[in-house]
């Protein structure tokens, strides 16, 4: 079970950093081509490692080690120090690292979820203008328009929920807060969203982080992957609301607004984030359109190389 | 450059560079503890049997005086299994004999360096069992001996750095345990 766990470590820090090198050295900023390698990053310790375990059992002999593969753990055996092994070390070093990073993730999400627990909210009325917003960005994604709920709060609220028919939650401090321009671009962020039906999504990385709660690549993969969501978001909205200039200016507003903590877990998708993370979107919109997706057959061969290369290493 | 022939560039490139880095990663070891690819370091004596297929009991009983020395039971699977492992009289003591068994076939010079041999006769360890003894003077000026012997495939040798009268000894003891 150890080595197992050890070698999706390993595994995963080989294709998270072959990925991050391909999208960085191939100037790679199409939002929905980033999502899918980091997708394929974080597949791979997720399903691949496994899928070989199953399939390939004859992998940890040490004919295979020996003869064939590119990386053995067993041969760094002779590396020891006081009789504990340096692979030992190292695994139990990246275990910690990945369990502070789900922690560090879980725990205000958590947090977040027991003050909601118990507390009635004051519903408001859905103001006409964002009615009829969502309708029109709902029309230009070419999708039905979602639901949405208004609470009657101060504090500007805005996200999407629901796993089978997301609804846009939003508060009445958000109307005040943005103006015309501004709410339209967030409420247009928020119907990507549902179209995508990434609350969904955001569940399962949930559940992928936890299961692979040791596992660094999977938590620093898994918030990759959450950015590439709300960077395709935004990309959405600002190609069908007022512009670039308005989703960046409404991404500001409420990382600020987030700052003095919102009573929704899921108000995350906007600024749970990191403030670093969000001026990335935020420059990433104002510095124009991506450049063109990279060539259809990137993504297969990273996938096939990577595969071969993840065979051929064994903790 | 255009984007899709930089693109190209790149994933062969990370592939390529991914690749190689975890080759040069996997001979690390190797190079910081001299110990070629496809030699394994065994914890034990167990492990040892387990990874070879051999029994070693001649060690344990054969050898029982001698002490095996930490990290130095070591295997190699081609081109036949094989173990070398090195023992001494006590606790602090300087190795003295290196114990080596191949499965099948010679013993390979990748896990027993070859010595430079002076003088080489053949000794009658048992009744149908004979043994080729080679000496060798290492650039220190100390005095080796190699003493090898076949059981039909399998072939085991002692290398050793004290009186030529205990080394028949202890392999006649050996060849007495059998395994």
């Amino acid at each position: 079970m150890a080595r197992q766990a050890a070698e999706t470590i390993l595994h995963g820090l080989v294709a998270a950093l072959a990925v991050m090198l391909i999208l960085r050295a191939g100037n790679i900023r199409d939002p929905k081509t980033r999502l899918r390698f980091w997708l394929l990053a974080l597949g791979c310790p997720v399903l691949l490692t496994p899928l070989f375990w199953l399939l390939f059992p004859g992998r940890t002999n040490d004919l295979f080690r020996d003869e064939w593969s590119l990386l053995s753990g067993s041969h760094f055996s002779p590396l020891a120090w006081h009789g504990v092994h340096a692979g030992v070390v190292f695994a139990l070093a990246l275990a910690l690292t990945g369990s502070l990073l789900f922690l560090r993730d879980l725990l205000p999400f958590a947090l977040d979820m027991g003050r909601l627990r118990g507390k009635k909210r004051e519903m408001a009325l859905v103001p006409e203008e964002m009615t009829r917003s969502a309708a029109d960005a709902a029309a230009a994604l070419g999708t039905s328009p979602p639901r949405l709920t208004v609470i009657a709060s101060k504090h500007p609220v805005l996200v999407c929920r629901g796993l089978r028919r997301p609804v846009i939650v939003t508060s009445t401090g958000l109307v005040e807060k943005l103006a015309p321009d501004e709410l339209d671009a967030a409420i247009a962020h928020e119907v990507c969203h549902a179209k995508c039906r990434d609350p969904l999504a955001g569940w399962v990385l949930m559940v992928v982080r936890a299961i692979f709660f040791f596992n660094p690549s999977v938590q620093l993969c898994a918030r990759a992957v959450a950015h590439e969501i709300e960077r395709r978001a935004d990309q959405a909205a600002a190609s069908i609301a007022a512009g670039p200039e308005s989703v960046a200016r409404s991404l500001r507003k409420l990382t600020h607004a987030g700052r003095d903590r919102t009573l929704l877990p899921g108000v995350a998708t906007w600024h749970g984030f990191r403030l670093a993370a969000i001026e990335e979107r935020r420059q990433a919109l104002l510095d124009g359109n991506p450049d063109a997706p990279a060539p259809r057959w990137t993504l297969p061969a990273t996938a096939i190389g990577l595969g071969v290369i993840l065979f051929l290493t064994v903790a | 450059m255009t984007g899709a022939r930089r693109a190209s560039w790149t994933v062969v490139l990370v592939l390529g560079g991914t690749a190689f880095a975890l080759r040069a990663a996997d001979a690390l070891p190797g190079y910081l503890g001299s110990v070629p690819r496809g030699m394994h370091v065994c914890a034990s004596l167990a492990e040892a049997e387990s990874r070879t297929g051999l029994h070693l009991e001649s060690i344990r009983r054969g050898l029982a005086p001698y002490q095996v020395v930490a990290g130095s039971i070591r295997t190699i699977a081609k081109p036949a299994p094989t173990i070398a492992v090195s023992l001494r009289r006590g606790e602090g003591a300087a190795p003295l004999v290196t114990f080596f068994r191949s499965r099948s076939g010679e013993i390979p010079s990748a896990i027993r360096p070859a010595l430079p041999a002076f003088n080489e006769i053949e000794i009658s360890l048992a009744p149908g069992r004979a043994a080729s003894l080679r000496a060798a003077t290492m650039g220190d000026g100390s005095l080796w001996q190699d003493l090898e012997w076949s059981d039909g495939e399998q072939h085991t040798a002692l290398r050793w750095s004290g009186r030529t009268v205990e080394l028949l000894r202890l392999a006649r003891r050996i060849v007495e345990v059998g395994s």
